[in-house]
Formats: structure tokens, C-alpha cells, sequence
């Protein structure tokens, strides 16, 4: 079941009718039931991969528990290893074994040896990376004494599985989501209303934007040999736009649904291309992960509090291991070292610091320097996002050196729904431009007129139904 | 709370009863009410192929079947007859935009209901034909529950929600106070297009850029060939309509359609099509030929005109 279907559309008024009708406010009843709805929706994509759910979901329970009621600090960490190797070693088997295998096979292949293999062609069960990482987390927060254990299972499971999160994010924190779960929730209407904006916003830039951009990037991708480098620019441009379409559009909608059952969580996206450089980016796009690595990560190495090498090395990591998370193939690898190879010289010079304010704060235009900034780092992040989408990193080479050709200067190919995604791209910067200090392109705060604020949703509405493009997943499900 | 319920369910629910109104009334893709079948033409031709079959079967007792694309339309049926043996009766079980997963659909289908298929022609159109689709979300794409198996509760949701579309809505408000042309479009025993109703092209000066823009569009100067299309999952269908059509002993024709673009075949998947169905089955009448030179023997961009058709049935039975 994905956010932007029909049996979500029936789903989700019948859990929110029971949560705030049946359940009463009550505490337990509220969670036994969002648990309840979170495993069936769940199961709804495969009823097999409840198993690993469960499974993790007890380890981490288990665990946790162990870890507070240790008297040594030895046993404390041989808990927390536990549930890290096991949690890691699933997470391992499930998305990395094949990778691992094939590439030894053919390093070994490299140096003359042929070796016979098998893989495991696993399917991989949808929201692995995220849900380990959820109880990871708690294992870890647990082990610093930042938290205490979640007795109640329910709340933990719900902690672990909560349905608008479980398949793609944001990777939420034990100190972040669990009080909310520990309380029961009383229904405000403004945020309700509220998170049924970001509701219709994030529908708006999953169906209109990402998926017509998709359209366009496809064709494009399959057939790169037989197009000139502007086209390639633009194919990865429309790219850069759909990805985040995709998966801003996805966070929108998972946010505002928690907003509906009374639960705010993390923001994941802070309106990243217009960031002025490399570092600002990563402080805006799937904030939910990068903090997670530099809190569970990049402090324990060290961070850059024992020299500017270790701080290097430490980031190097990050971002590699960062890429890695994203799939099992080289391409991800290269997509975080390049970055890593960008933010590097912000880091040695201290210059990654420096851009922490809203872009343009309170000037409607940017100024001609933010404006190339933002222009330069939008096309640093573009090139990026060329090893995120090639197939292979061959396919990935090939494609920047046809980009970087001479036929950058023809004409470009249209076509493909070209034109509709290029107007609603501009459409989407404008309103993401005008709303970049509000927390989400359709917070309507400011708005007091009822008809004014009814004509956009409407009006938003008819065009995700009018131009919507048809497709049907989310490209951070295969992660 | 009572606020939220009520608003919200103002705010969706009246413009969603308005919207369900106008289906139910407009019966866009004509699954609501009874049609005379061959008056209609819509998106979902599937449909109404199907239920065509359906209506006829027992009193018509087809044995003879043309599956494939809107590229059928170019292909008659009573003209095929003279190729058959007496006797013989003759379909036009076609879906618009059909694609080889939905030509086995149909056999299977037709095999499950214990019909004797013996004869038949399966057109492949390229790209077309080879296109994967993953889940059915438009009228189109869609295919009758009873040869997709899925529910008739699925069939007629994605029907509703490929309606939510405001143009549509919009026209659907149209023809419920316009009542449409009353134009045959259909056999009513064999499924073939009426002839009446194509657009006559003699009669449209070229000066008209517009429509001719349309029928005529630019096409490749040199010879090109497709690149590779069929799968492995493609193979494995082409081997199992192989295998129904060989249980019923059918006598059949795979035919390349042509194109106006003269783009051919990939000569690796034409290979495999003639290893499963036998050389001396299969018709390949893609690419450069002198049936695709000539732009007035397309009616369009995407169908030949029925004298390709009746050239091509010439050919492929020796005649």
C-alpha cells in the first residue's frame, strides 16, 4: 500500500476515525491500535517481511532492556554488540551479501582466478534500512544513558514500525518519538489541518513533479548513447527534481499523516536546492539520515575533535558508508565519496559553517552571489546525482563524458512530457522560494481568507489529478 | 474535532459525490449499463472486445481469431475468411494498445472456456507489443477481470479513478447533456472497425498542415532496427502461447506489423519469434518495404490502411 493509491485513501480515514473516535484518547488503546494499522499496512506489501519486523523489533526490545539492567560495562557493551551485529548482519544479508560476493568474484576474476559463486538473489524486505536504523538507534541511546528502556512492548513496537515512517522515513530517535508515544495524544485542529496541507503538498510533488519528471528521465537513461550532452543535462536535472519529488513528496505526506494521529516527527527536508554550498545541502536533504550518522557514526570515530586528518578521515567514512546505506552497488559508493571529495575542502578550510542562515532572509530575491551559489551547487549536486541513477558506474563515466562533450551545445531533445515537467518544476521553485522559512511548501499560515486557502487546494487538487503521471512507487522504497 | 470531521468531509465529500454522480451517469467507459456494443468506442476496448465475445459466443461459435493491437482495424476479417476453410468464423479480439501479455491472456482465456482456436493471426507491433507493464492504472492498460482474474471490484475502482481526471469529467458532463453521434463503429458479429468510420483522408486537401501533421509526421531517413525487446520473461510467454496454440492444433500467422516510422524488428528477437512459432509462421513485414514507402497506406502515424491488410493476408496465404 503506498501513500498516493486508493486503498491508502480508504486506510487512512478509517484508522483516523477509530483513533480518535473508538480509542477516546485513551493511551493504550491509541497505540494498540496505530500498531495494529502499522503491521497491516506493512503487510500489505509482503506478509513474509513482518517476520524480520517482529524479529528486530524483539531483538531491540530484549535488548534494550538488557543493556539498562547490566551491572558491568562490559556486559553492557556485549548487549548493545548484540543487538548491532544482529541488527547489521540482517540488514548485511538482505541488501549487501550478492554485492559482496559478485564484487570478490570479480576482483578475483581481475587477478586471473575464476571462481565459482552463488548468490542469494534475496528480495529485499521494503523498509529494512530504515526500521534497523529506528531500533539502532534506541540500542545506542539506551547505551549512552541518554534514555531509559521502553517496557511496554507496545510502545516500542510502535516506536519501531509506526506506519507513516516504516518504509522510507525519516529515521526518527528514541528521545524524539517515544515521549510522544508514552502520552496519549488529544486532537488539535490546527495541526490536523495543517497536516493535511503537507498532506496535498507532498501528493503534488510525488504525482506531478517526480513522476512526470520520470517519465522524461527514463527515456532518457535507457538510451544515453543516443543523446547529445545537453540532453543529458537535462535528463539529469529533471532527475535531480524527481528524486526529490520522489522522496520529499514521500516525508511531506508521512509527516502531515502523524500530524493527523497527534505525533510530529523529524523534518527530513529544508528546501536543499537552494543551498549556497556543499555543506548547507547536507544540512537540508534527508536531515533524518545524516544526523543519524553523525550521532551514531561520525562522534564515535572521533568527529573533528582530534586533528583536521582524523576529521577528514571521519568524513570520508560518513559519506562513503552513506552512499553504501542507499544500495548494494558501486555507484552509490561513488555518488557519497564525490560528495565527500566536495565537502572536504569546505571542512579543511572551516568554511562549512558558514551558510547556517535561511538563503535571502527576509529579501524576496537573492543577491547576484547567493544566486550563482546556489546555481553552482545545484550543478555540483546534479553531477552527483548521475552516479545515484546510472545503472552501472560504466554507464555513469560514459554518461559524463557525453555530458561533457561538445554536444552540450545542441539543442537539447524535448518531448517525453518535457514541457509540462518544466513548467511545473518552475511552478514548485516559486512556491518552495516563497515559503523557504516556513516548515513546508503549503504552510498557510499567514493566509486568513477560508475561500483564498480553499481556491489553492482545490486548484492543487485538480492539477494532481489532471497531470499527475501514473507511477507507482517511491524510489527510496528500494533502500 | 467535530470541526475537522465536518469540514474535511464537506470539502472532500461533496465535489466526490458530484464526481460519482456524473460517472454513473456519463458511463464513461461503458461498463454500466447495457450498450449496444458495436455503437461504442472507448478507451477500455478491451472491454468491449470481450464483452462482444462474450455476448456471441455461443451463437456465432468462433473458431477463428485476430488478437492484437488497434493495428488490427487494418486487417478484415471477412477478407480473411476467403483465406479459411469453409466454415469458419471469425474475430476480431482486440485491445488498444495490446501488448503479447494480454494476446496470451486472451488464448488462455479461450482455452479455459474449451473454444476450439483453429486459426488464428497474431500481430506484433514494435515497440508496442513488448511493453512491460507493471500494473494496470489507466483504461488502456486495463484488462477485463475475467482474462486478468482480478476482481471486478478492482476493474471498475481503476476505471473510476482513471476518470478523476477534470477533462474528463468535464467531457463525461458533456455527453450527458449532448447525446452523441449514433455511428457504428463495430461489427456486431465479427468486431471489425467500420470502414465508415475512419476518417476519409481523399478528402482532406494536403494543404491541411494540421491533420496531415498528424498522419504524416517526419520519419527516419535511413533504415533503423529496433533495439532488443524481447525479455526472458517476454520469451516465456511467446513459448506459452506456443504451446496453447500447438494443443488446439491451430493453423496461425504471426505477422510484424508494418510501420509508417520503418522501424524493423531487432533481427535477434525476429530470430527467436520464428525459433518458437517456425520460420514459415512468421510474416515480417517491418522496417523499408514497399508497403511502408508508400505514406498513403497509413491511415496515421500508427495504422496501416486495409489495403495493407488485404496485401499482407494476400501474401501470408500465397495468393
Amino acid at each position: 500500500m503506498i501513500f498516493n493509491s486508493l486503498s491508502f485513501a480508504v486506510f487512512l480515514p478509517i484508522v483516523f476515525v477509530l483513533y480518535w473516535f473508538v480509542t477516546k484518547s485513551k493511551l493504550r488503546a491509541q497505540n494498540l491500535l496505530l500498531l495494529a494499522a502499522s503491521y497491516f499496512f506493512y503487510a500489505s506489501w509482503d506478509w513474509r517481511f513482518m517476520f524480520i519486523l517482529i524479529g528486530s523489533t524483539l531483538l531491540d526490545y530484549f535488548t534494550g532492556i538488557k543493556i539498562h539492567n547490566a551491572l558491568t560495562p562490559s556486559t553492557k557493551k556485549f548487549w548493545l554488540w548484540l543487538s548491532v551485529s544482529i541488527n547489521l548482519g540482517v540488514l548485511g544479508v538482505f541488501k549487501y551479501y550478492d554485492f559482496f560476493v559478485e564484487s570478490f568474484a570479480a576482483g578475483l576474476s581481475g587477478l586471473g582466478f575464476n571462481v565459482n559463486y552463488s548468490t542469494l538473489n534475496l528480495i529485499l524486505p521494503v523498509g529494512i534500512s530504515f526500521y534497523t536504523f529506528h531500533g539502532l538507534s534506541y540500542v545506542i541511546d539506551l547505551y549512552r544513558d541518554k534514555i531509559k528502556p521502553e517496557l511496554n512492548f507496545i510502545n516500542y513496537s510502535l516506536f519501531v514500525s509506526f506506519f507513516p515512517l516504516l518504509v522510507a522515513g525519516p529515521i526518527e530517535r528514541a528521545t524524539h518519538l517515544l515521549p510522544q508515544i508514552q502520552k496519549p495524544r488529544t486532537f488539535d485542529y490546527a495541526r490536523a489541518v495543517d497536516g493535511m496541507r503537507q498532506i496535498l503538498w507532498g501528493l503534488f510533488k510525488k504525482i506531478v513533479i517526480a513522476d512526470n519528471c520520470a517519465v522524461y528521465v527514463n527515456q532518457i537513461f535507457v538510451t544515453s548513447d543516443d543523446h547529445s550532452g545537453s540532453t543529458l543535462l537535462v535528463a539529469a536535472v529533471f532527475f535531480a527534481f524527481q528524486i526529490y519529488g520522489d522522496f520529499s513528496g514521500y516525508s511531506d505526506i508521512a509527516l502531515g499523516t502523524a500530524r493527523l494521529f497527534g505525533i510530529e516527527l523529524l523534518r527530513n527536508f529544508s528546501f536543499p536546492y537552494f543551498s549556497r554550498d556543499i555543506a548547507e545541502f547536507w544540512r537540508r536533504w534527508h536531515i533524518s539520515l545524516s544526523n543519524w550518522f553523525r550521532d551514531y557514526l561520525y562522534i564515535p570515530l572521533g568527529g573533528s575533535r582530534f586533528g583536521k586528518w582524523k576529521a577528514v578521515r571521519n568524513t570520508l567514512i560518513i559519506f562513503v558508508v552513506s552512499g553504501f546505506w542507499h544500495g548494494a552497488n558501486w555507484t552509490f559508493i561513488a555518488w557519497g565519496t564525490f560528495h565527500a571529495l566536495l565537502f572536504l575542502p569546505l571542512l579543511l578550510l572551516e568554511r562549512n559553517r558558514v551558510n547556517t542562515n535561511t538563503v535571502a532572509e527576509n529579501r524576496f530575491f537573492p543577491n547576484l552571489k547567493e544566486l550563482f551559489q546556489m546555481t553552482f551547487t545545484f550543478f555540483l549536486v546534479v553531477l552527483g546525482w548521475i552516479f545515484f541513477r546510472a545503472k552501472d558506474i560504466n554507464h555513469a563515466l560514459d554518461y559524463l563524458s557525453t555530458l561533457f562533450s561538445k554536444s552540450i551545445f545542441y539543442a537539447p531533445v524535448y518531448g517525453f512530457g518535457f514541457n509540462k515537467s518544466f513548467i511545473f518544476i518552475l511552478f514548485m521553485l516559486l512556491v518552495e522560494w516563497v515559503q523557504r522559512e516556513k516548515q513546508h511548501g503549503l504552510e498557510l499560515s499567514g493566509v486568513k481568507n477560508k475561500y483564498v486557502k480553499w481556491s489553492i487546494y482545490y486548484a492543487l487538487i485538480l492539477v494532481i489529478f489532471e497531470f499527475g503521471a501514473n507511477s507507482k512507487s517511491f524510489i527510496y522504497f528500494q533502500f | 474535532m467535530r470541526k475537522f470531521i465536518i469540514k474535511t468531509s464537506f470539502f472532500i465529500g461533496i465535489p466526490l459525490i458530484l464526481v460519482v454522480l456524473v460517472y454513473l451517469l456519463a458511463d464513461p467507459f461503458k461498463t454500466n449499463k447495457k450498450f449496444d456494443l458495436a455503437n461504442v468506442n472507448t478507451l477500455n476496448r478491451e472491454y468491449l472486445s470481450t464483452e462482444l465475445y462474450l455476448k456471441n459466443e455461443k451463437s456465432q461459435q468462433y473458431n477463428s481469431f485476430i488478437f492484437g493491437s488497434s493495428k488490427g482495424c487494418g486487417l478484415n476479417t471477412y477478407k480473411w475468411k476467403s483465406h479459411l476453410p469453409e466454415g469458419s468464423r471469425q474475430f476480431l479480439f482486440q485491445a488498444w494498445g495490446e501488448t503479447i501479455t494480454g494476446i496470451y491472456q486472451k488464448i488462455k482465456f479461450l482455452d479455459k472456456r474449451k473454444v476450439n482456436i483453429d486459426n488464428a493471426i497474431i500481430l506484433i507491433d514494435i515497440p508496442t507489443s513488448f511493453s512491460k507493464i507493471q500494473e494496470p492504472t489507466t483504461a488502456i492498460e486495463l484488462k477485463h477481470y475475467k482474462l486478468s482474474g482480478r476482481s471486478k471490484l478492482h476493474f471498475h475502482t481503476t476505471l473510476f479513478v482513471e476518470f478523476l481526471k477534470p477533462s474528463a469529467i468535464l467531457k463525461a458532463i458533456g455527453e450527458i447533456f449532448e447525446k452523441p453521434e449514433n455511428k457504428i463503429n463495430f461489427d456486431t458479429l465479427s468486431n471489425d472497425w467500420n470502414k465508415s468510420s475512419r476518417l476519409n483522408w481523399s478528402k482532406i486537401p494536403e494543404q491541411d498542415s494540421t491533420l496531415n501533421k498528424m498522419r504524416f509526421g517526419k520519419r527516419p531517413k535511413t533504415e533503423q532496427q529496433s533495439r532488443s525487446l524481447i525479455t526472458p520473461e517476454f520469451e516465456d510467454i511467446l513459448h506459452k502461447i506456443a504451446q496453447l496454440l500447438k494443443k488446439h492444433k491451430t493453423n496461425f500467422k504471426i505477422i510484424i506489423t508494418p510501420a509508417y516510422n520503418q522501424i524493423g524488428i531487432n533481427e535477434d528477437d525476429l530470430a527467436l519469434i520464428e525459433k518458437i512459432f517456425m520460420k514459415e509462421n512468421v510474416f515480417d513485414f517491418s522496417g523499408k518495404n514497399l508497403l511502408t514507402e508508400d505514406k498513403y497506406n497509413f491511415s496515421d502515424i500508427n495504422h496501416f490502411d486495409e489495403i495493407v491488410g488485404w496485401k499482407m493476408l494476400d501474401e501470408i496465404y500465397g495468393q
